[in-house]
């Protein structure tokens, strides 16, 4: 093994690597930065041009802008709440508000400290891990990610600022976005009206677009001043701060590329409920919860690091069962098997140097985003600054270019439009926005899992499934915890002022 | 307009959207309304109670669903510490017409925008636009608002259209475009 | 002077109208129903200017039209010029199928369709996975309990296993709501499912690793690679083959070329040389090697008549399907 693990660094060593990676890198942090386009979009277009390149450098190109592209997506959310793609909404939880409290540097540092210890963390437990993958993947199923979906659900509470009601209101209204156009479980075409547009749902980042950043254009015109609590606490934090945070928190890091690589791991787990279940443990396991959601730093560092561990999981169902785990994975197999590279379980034998070289890359892109991405957050966390006059017209340029750039569908822009009214008046009568869109990423997961666990277990599912069950329990611990406490609390000081 | 009155005209709106729901819903099959139907049904359900509750006195500011209420513990006092969000919060009276007439202008310049993307293509609704804000915000002279506006422009062609293959939707301009 | 001008006015109506039928020096454009980033927008990418270098065309555009599935695309071309200006290219199976479901959006008619030829096919397969403890054909049919099939959706594997199903006289229990292949694999890994349908390429990796099994070849002959795995036809029971056929015809039209109905004559058969010659075209190998979109042509005249044979089977076939539908929902 460790033979392999030298041979996979020594064929990154070659020139042709080494600039292939730094290229892969750069453009994968401008697409990234991009809203509305992701990681698949990086590699589709970078694919042509890999032919013919060593396998270790064409590696290097897909993975290291496929990297790049995650911080790429924390960047906007921090700074703008946008988020490039559905992974990286639980950066705006926090990070924005970090941002309106003038610690966009700090966001941004941490942000990409934790995504680099995130990355080289669960490239080492992928490397652990490797025996014990197997079985773990089989043993947890449809009921299971059930669960998980779930307890991704519990963080509404969070956001639910002042009025669960209005949070649930909210939640609700975004599970039932989600579930416009064709049913994928009954083939029914649902609430689409006649409208062919709508026979294909609504977009998730569309939605998202318009709700946070068109939204945000609006409120910064109504309110008719600069930014005002953006300007009025100008920049008080450096970058440094927030890698210190990170490594503070370092116990947190680590649970959360943990969780983050196993979420990478399960097929049918997609990476947009990583971020929210980091967010959601970060919640459930911090001793003062009520901070979240205002601009705790904590809610920078879980998700991001689990973002960048999520990663190192998405190959192992590539390579250990020759299954991509996702989109951008099902695009790498293509270049894998046009380079001779046949995967399945013979890549964690023979093949053990191709995966080390995997692992390494995903370290040294890692490495790579975070150093370009902390010399860059300096002059990123100024955009924030701007004149509300230039900032306008420029963030509604670009988020509504990249509202037409996730389908190329000129309706898609009319749709970020309204969502941005939408947005505008849900924040207005506080009914959580971020609520909405959790409600919408987990519609899906949870809609699937179900009709699943009740068609292959039957409708007492969850006992029969023992894995689930306790899973259940621990969802219903873990949200039930901190109101406990706070109960508690609560009790104490009413016994004392007594 | 009081801010209750308008949370009322607000919640009946989404209240329309999940009667609406409920009733194209009951309409699916078993399988296609398991999920669909107890959502809008528990929202629906919600909203009523959060109707209730924020016309009753003082309702508005500790909104919070009473059994809930004690499970969020110290958090509802805190928002109350925090009037930061709308200025109608402090004083309803005055500004309302302002803000009103203002959420309507931002409404019309996005509608504006979204017309013009539909009518133009992106790009060069970009162009126009940005230009036409920054110079009736009077943020930049005429010069410099065209100036800035195709720079920007030409910045975002080059990165979506030319660095990212994106095609590109030309509006009514495409029988002019389809000549080259 | 008048008469000068009506005549040559006249003279020039003539000769527009004689060379309507003609795409050569005319600009094309190429509708594409898929989304922008996807295969089937890189395949017409990649081949739309050999169409255009061999039709002799000004140019030929490939124009991304999404929405519902591929039906808003397909509704446009259906309206679209019949003078071969206008051309369409998609999964035709999918096309089909939003038909023969009966797809409330659907305005076109599959079978007025005109098909220029096939650009390249993926031949799919029924693997079963080792938890199932199915090895053979034969012992599909003789299960004695439903075969569980974990399925993505109502898309052509969903229907092309109910049709198996029904012609092998198998008992089919369907379980809908799986994401993605990579979920529906490990299904069938883990023994929640016994089998399912994909690409013989996505399922290369979990057949060597011996967890997957293939037992049936959808396509219409057998697959090169895996000459002992029996094709749905030769395995269906006699009085199904038709319907098994048109299924194994279908899938194997795959990403196709077409044109409205009432396609003028002559620019049908010059768009359908073209397309051949490009997709024979050396330079245009080259590049799909490149870009590692495989080519597998085939003529137009013929896709054509596979379409006949789809219809003629589809009195048998859609009633199979909408009880399928009814099921689930």
């Amino acid at each position: 093994m460790l033979e392999a693990i030298g041979a996979g660094l020594v064929s990154l060593a070659t020139p042709q690597a080494i600039a292939f990676m730094v290229i892969g890198v750069v453009y994968g942090l401008v697409v990234g930065i991009l809203p509305g386009l992701g990681g698949i979009v990086a590699i589709a277009l970078l694919l042509p041009f890999t032919y013919g390149y060593e396998i270790s450098a064409t590696l290097a190109l897909l993975l290291g802008a496929h990297i790049a592209t995650i911080w790429g997506g924390s960047v906007t959310s921090i700074l703008f709440q946008v988020p490039g793609a559905a992974k990286s909404l639980a950066l705006v939880f926090d990070g924005h508000p970090m941002t309106q409290k003038g610690e966009a540097s700090r966001a941004l540092g941490a942000s990409a400290m934790a995504a680099l210890l995130g990355g080289v963390f669960g490239a080492i437990f992928l490397a652990i891990s490797i025996p014990i993958v197997r079985p773990v993947m089989l043993a947890l199923g449809p009921s299971e990610y059930l669960m998980l979906a779930l307890w991704g659900l519990t963080i509404i509470a969070t956001f639910s600022e002042g009025s669960l009601l209005k949070g649930m209101i909210a939640t609700a209204l975004g599970i039932m976005v989600a579930f416009v156009g064709m049913d994928p479980i009954t083939g029914t075409p649902r609430f689409w009206f006649g409208i062919i547009y709508l026979l294909d749902g609504i977009s998730f980042p569309v939605a998202m677009i318009g709700l946070f950043a068109v939204a945000e254009m609006i409120k910064l015109y109504v309110k008719g001043e600069r930014i005002a609590n953006r300007v009025a606490g100008t920049e008080t934090s450096t970058v440094l701060d927030g890698v210190k945070d990170t490594l503070t928190h370092w116990w947190l890091v680590v649970r959360s590329s943990l969780l983050g690589l196993w979420i990478g791991v399960l097929p049918g787990v997609g990476a947009s409920i990583g971020g929210i279940a980091a967010y959601a443990q970060a919640v459930q396991t911090s001793k003062t919860p009520e901070r979240f959601g205002k601009g705790a730093v904590e809610g920078v560092i879980a998700p991001d690091a689990t973002l960048g561990a999520n990663e190192g999981g998405g190959l192992m169902p590539t390579l250990a069962f020759g299954i991509p785990g996702g989109e951008s994975m099902a695009i790498l197999l293509v270049a894998f098997l046009s380079m001779g590279i046949v995967p399945g379980p013979q890549m964690l034998t023979s093949g053990l140097d191709i995966v080390f070289a995997m692992v390494w890359i995903i370290v040294i892109a890692n490495v790579l985003t975070t150093l370009l991405g902390l010399a860059i957050s300096k002059h990123l966390a100024r955009l924030p600054m701007l004149n509300p006059n230039i900032m306008i017209p420029l963030v509604l340029s670009i988020c509504l270019f990249g509202a037409f750039a996730t389908r190329g569908t000129i309706v898609d822009v009319i749709v970020a439009a309204v969502f941005g009214v939408v947005g505008y008046y849900m924040d207005k009568y506080d009914y959580s926005r971020a609520n909405f869109v959790i409600g919408m990423v987990l519609a899906e997961m949870i809609e699937r899992n179900l009709h699943i666990s009740l068609s292959l277990y039957g409708n007492d599912f969850i006992l029969t499934r023992p894995i689930a069950l306790v899973m259940l329990i621990f969802v219903i611990v873990t949200t039930a915890l901190p109101f406990i406490r706070t109960w508690r609390k609560n009790r104490v000081a009413a016994e004392a002022a007594s | 307009m009081s801010r209750r009155a308008q949370e009322n005209i607000f919640a009946a709106i989404v209240a329309c959207i999940f009667v609406g729901y409920l009733i194209i819903a009951a309409g699916f099959g078993p399988n296609a309304r398991l999920v669909p139907l107890p959502i809008a049904g528990i929202g629906l359900l919600c909203l009523l109670i959060q109707v209730v509750r924020q016309n009753r006195a003082g309702g508005l500011e500790r909104n919070t669903f009473g059994p809930l209420n004690l499970l969020i513990g110290d958090r509802a006092p805190e928002r109350q510490q925090v009037p930061e969000q709308s200025p109608e919060h402090e004083t309803p009276a005055v500004p309302e017409t302002p803000t009103s007439i203002r959420e309507l202008k931002a409404f019309g310049f996005v509608s504006l925008f979204v017309a013009l993307i539909v009518a133009f293509g992106p790009v060069p609704a970009v162009f126009l636009f940005c230009a036409g804000y920054l110079a009736f915000s009077k943020h930049y002279p005429a010069w410099k608002a065209i100036a800035s506006a195709g720079a920007f422009a030409v910045t975002v062609y080059l990165l979506f259209v030319v660095g990212l293959e994106l095609q590109l939707y030309h509006g009514l301009l495409e029988p002019i475009f389809d000549r080259f | 002077m008048t008469t000068r001008i009506a005549s040559l006015l006249l003279a020039l109506c003539l000769a527009s109208t004689a060379n309507a039928a003609s795409v050569v020096g005319e600009r094309i454009t190429l509708i594409v129903p898929n989304s922008a980033g996807g295969l089937m927008a890189r395949y017409a990418h990649m081949i739309a200017p050999f169409i255009a270098k061999h039709a002799q065309a000004d140019d030929v555009r490939v124009r991304i039209m999404t929405g519902g599935g591929n039906i808003r695309g397909t509704n446009y071309l259906w309206f679209a010029e019949p003078d071969g200006t206008t051309i369409g290219f998609t999964s035709i199976p999918s096309l089909i199928l939003a038909q023969l479901s009966g797809s409330e959006a659907v305005q076109f008619d599959t079978t007025e369709l005109v098909y220029l030829g096939r650009a390249a096919t993926e031949p799919r397969v029924l693997v079963v996975g080792t938890e199932s403890g199915i090895t053979s054909a034969d012992q599909l049919k003789t299960l004695g309990r439903p075969f569980v099939y974990p399925s993505q959706g109502t898309d052509e594997d969903f229907y092309s296993m109910v049709v198996l199903a029904n012609a092998l006289g198998m008992e089919l229990k369907l379980v809908m709501g799986y994401d993605g292949n990579a979920d529906t694999a490990m299904a069938v890994i883990r023994g929640d499912g016994d089998g399912q349908i994909t690409s013989w390429r996505a399922s290369l990796g979990t057949i060597q690793a011996g967890d997957e099994h293939p037992v049936i070849t959808l396509g219409t002959e057998r697959y090169a690679p895996f000459p002992d795995v029996p094709t749905a036809t030769e395995v269906a029971l006699p009085e199904s083959r038709e319907a098994v056929q048109a299924i194994a015809n279908m899938l194997d039209m795959h990403r196709g070329f077409f044109g409205p109905p009432s396609l003028d004559g002559q620019a049908t058969a010059e768009l359908r040389a073209a397309i051949s010659a490009a997709l024979d075209d050396p330079e245009l190998i080259a590049e799909s090697e490149r870009q590692r979109l495989p080519l597998i042509p085939s003529p137009g005249a013929v896709e054509q008549s596979k379409i006949q044979q789809i219809t003629d089977a589809s009195t048998v076939i859609v009633p199979i399907m909408q009880a399928a539908l009814e099921r689930i929902r």
